[in-house]
């Protein structure tokens, strides 16, 4: 039962709404049934399944949506996200925020702990643009934080000077 | 306590979880097609009598569901159509959700509208289907034009239907509806 919530999981991280997660995990567990596999030895045959039915399903939002890579930003270090320091709430905010891709690349680094060879195998990425890929999520991430913070302090000042 | 991204990330997704009953249901799936492996010629003419009931069920359900798709894009284009003033003008989400405090769902910032290529302008009360929505005006930042989106929780009608995202064109207006994070969302605009 506890790969149901572990393919769960990756739905939401698709879909980033817990109800489309469900119909996504439902229609894909169907059609991995109809093609008669053993579950207990077909995990990464039932994510393939589900990732390629989100991007059937999704094809038209992602001509219009989502944001491209800049592949102008290098990067070679596996480790760049490690050293962030954020809370469950901004980490929260941070899931909103991102598009599928960013936000399946980051499930995939954190929760499934896949190394970026992992990772570009999975999604058949080279190794360079999966490093780029969290790069640029890390500046995202870092860019994000900062606008919150300034955000922070802006209403910190203000209340300040309404108390002053 | 200070934490990494990785570690707040993961707590975040264990605290997902199936409720019992969807885990019963995904269960029951698996079990019945584990069943199906010796079924009889009998119970496969059965299947068959079965499916054929499905079909019609469906076909039924999905007339009622695209009328009701249909009264929404036209709720949609007609909104569109009025250019009614906004009741807020804003460039942010937060400040719409709060100037209109009737509304009970939470407006969303679109995946299909990235707020590189997209300016919010303002929003105001709308009604789709007799359920308070959101109108917002939004630009495209690259060409200037202007559209109209549409928020309204997702109607509990469509529910036994997977819906996919749609074009079309009602009272001369383009319409795009699709479903996002628990909304039904619209665009109205060339």
């Amino acid at each position: 039962m506890e790969e149901f919530n572990q393919f769960y999981r990756y739905c939401v991280a698709l879909t980033g709404d817990e109800d489309e997660a469900y119909d996504l995990l439902q229609d894909s567990f169907e059609k991995f049934l109809r093609r008669g596999r053993d579950v207990q030895s077909a995990k990464a045959y039932i994510r393939g399944i589900i990732r390629n039915h989100f991007i059937d399903h999704y094809r038209k939002g992602a001509k219009h949506g989502f944001t491209e890579l800049d592949e102008n930003i290098i990067s070679t270090n596996e480790n760049s996200l490690e050293n962030l320091i954020v809370n469950k709430e901004e980490a929260r905010l941070i899931l909103n925020e991102l598009d599928f891709h960013d936000r399946e690349l980051l499930y995939l680094w954190a929760v499934e702990e896949y190394t970026a060879k992992e990772l570009a195998d999975l999604l058949k990425s080279p190794r360079g643009t999966i490093l780029s890929k969290l790069h640029r999520l890390k500046i995202k991430i870092k860019q994000w934080l900062e606008n919150e913070y300034e955000k922070d302090n802006k209403r910190k000042h203000q209340g300040n000077l309404r108390r002053a | 306590m200070k934490k990494t991204i990785k570690e707040s990330i993961k707590e975040i997704y264990a605290e997902l979880k199936l409720s019992p009953e969807q885990l019963r249901s995904l269960d029951s799936l698996r079990q019945n097609r584990a069943g199906k492996q010796g079924v009889h010629f009998f119970l496969k003419i059965s299947a068959v009598a079965m499916a054929a009931s499905v079909l019609i069920l469906s076909l039924y359900l999905f007339q009622g569901s695209e009328s009701l798709t249909g009264k929404i894009v036209g709720e949609v284009a007609y909104n569109h159509n009025k250019n009614v003033q906004m009741e807020i003008k804003t460039a942010s989400i937060d400040e719409v959700q709060n100037f209109l405090s009737k509304i009970d769902f939470t407006l969303i910032h679109s995946e299909r509208l990235p707020l590189e290529q997209w300016q919010l302008l303002g929003g105001r009360y709308c009604s789709i289907q007799g359920r308070l929505a959101v109108q917002m005006k939004i630009r495209n930042k690259a060409d200037g034009k202007l559209k109209t989106l549409y928020q309204v929780p997702y109607p509990k009608e469509l529910s036994h239907i997977k819906f996919v995202p749609m074009e079309t064109y009602a009272s001369g207006v383009k319409v795009r509806l699709w479903r996002e994070r628990g909304l039904l969302l619209g665009l109205a605009g060339g």
